[in-house]
């Protein structure tokens, strides 16, 4: 004949077992969670930061009337300092990196954020390379497969850029970002 | 058979509910994790800003254009499909109209995953 004694200790019995497997489960299930998941987050979130810093720099700050085109109208301050002469005037390369980098701290907000700038354009036939800014050695990163960088990047018209007179351009501003 | 002792189990009941739902919120922390990931890295592949900023620079080039002239938009166009293809593995392709600048804008831009096509008026 069924008793009805014991129903608490069954229960007991039953969610005990239970217990156990899904601790079981979880602990082998665990070891497929990648910890990098944690720098996918934070790096769709630099991008975004480093986006939206690029494209504030790369919009005029009001319209200005007495420019004599609408490009000088509209000229950005990433616009006017690529166009000075980055190559061969060592001076205003340094006055240019220094407010490239005080601006991009202050729209991003943040002044730990560790950068470096590189400039491509086309000279015709090929793609070259124009370092605009490399950190000096102590912020100079190791780039190991493990460090976690992001890169934006922004398209700049230059009309008349000083380093290349009469050629007008568009050239492409990649930015290296990451904290440490 | 001595009877068993039956007190407490209000008591032991809880400590069941209890454990039972820290399984279940611990599920759910888990779970979360995996989402998160799984979402950033469809927004990190998703080129979003790199096709926003290339609409930006070719309207910016189509305005220079149609307000002081001089050369032709689509000169630029070889230099960013050039400098596209070897830093950003992406095909960019735009035809601006020299006759009428107001006219129709087209903008291509394939990455081998997300394409885009647009014709601006």
């Amino acid at each position: 004949m069924v008793t009805e004694e014991g129903q608490l200790y069954t229960i007991e019995g039953i969610t005990a077992a239970i217990l156990m497997v899904l601790t079981a489960y979880f602990i082998l299930n665990s070891t497929s969670i990648l910890t990098p998941g944690d720098t996918h987050i934070s790096d769709m979130q630099l991008e975004q930061l480093g986006n939206d810093a690029l494209k504030m720099m790369d919009t005029a700050k009001s319209f200005d009337a007495t420019g004599s085109t609408i490009y000088e109208k509209k000229q950005s301050d990433l616009e006017t300092w690529l166009s000075y002469d980055l190559i061969t005037n060592p001076f205003i390369r340094e006055t240019v990196i220094k407010e490239f980098i005080d601006k991009f701290h202050k729209y991003a907000d943040d002044d730990q954020l560790k950068l470096f700038a590189k400039i491509y354009y086309s000279d015709g036939t090929n793609v070259q390379l124009l370092d605009f800014w490399n950190p000096p050695p102590p912020d100079i990163p190791p780039f190991t497969n493990r460090d976690h960088y992001v890169t934006v990047s922004r398209w700049v018209y230059l009309k008349d850029p000083e380093w290349d007179p009469g050629e007008p351009k568009t050239v492409l501003l990649e930015v290296y970002l990451w904290r440490n | 058979m001595a009877k068993l002792n039956e007190d407490g189990q209000w008591i032991v009941l809880m400590a069941f509910i209890i454990s039972i739902t820290m399984l279940v919120l611990a599920l759910i922390v888990n779970q979360s994790t995996l989402v998160g990931t799984t979402t950033a890295e469809a927004v990190l592949e998703f080129p979003k800003s790199d096709i926003k900023d290339l609409r930006n620079e070719i309207l910016r080039i189509n305005e220079v254009y149609a307000d002081s002239g001089g050369i032709n938009p689509n000169f630029f166009n070889d230099q960013m499909r050039a400098i596209a293809l070897d830093r950003k593995s992406a095909l960019v392709q735009y035809s601006i109209n020299i006759v009428n600048p107001s006219g129709m804008i087209e903008i291509h831009f394939n990455n081998g995953v997300t394409e885009y096509n647009e014709k601006y008026y």
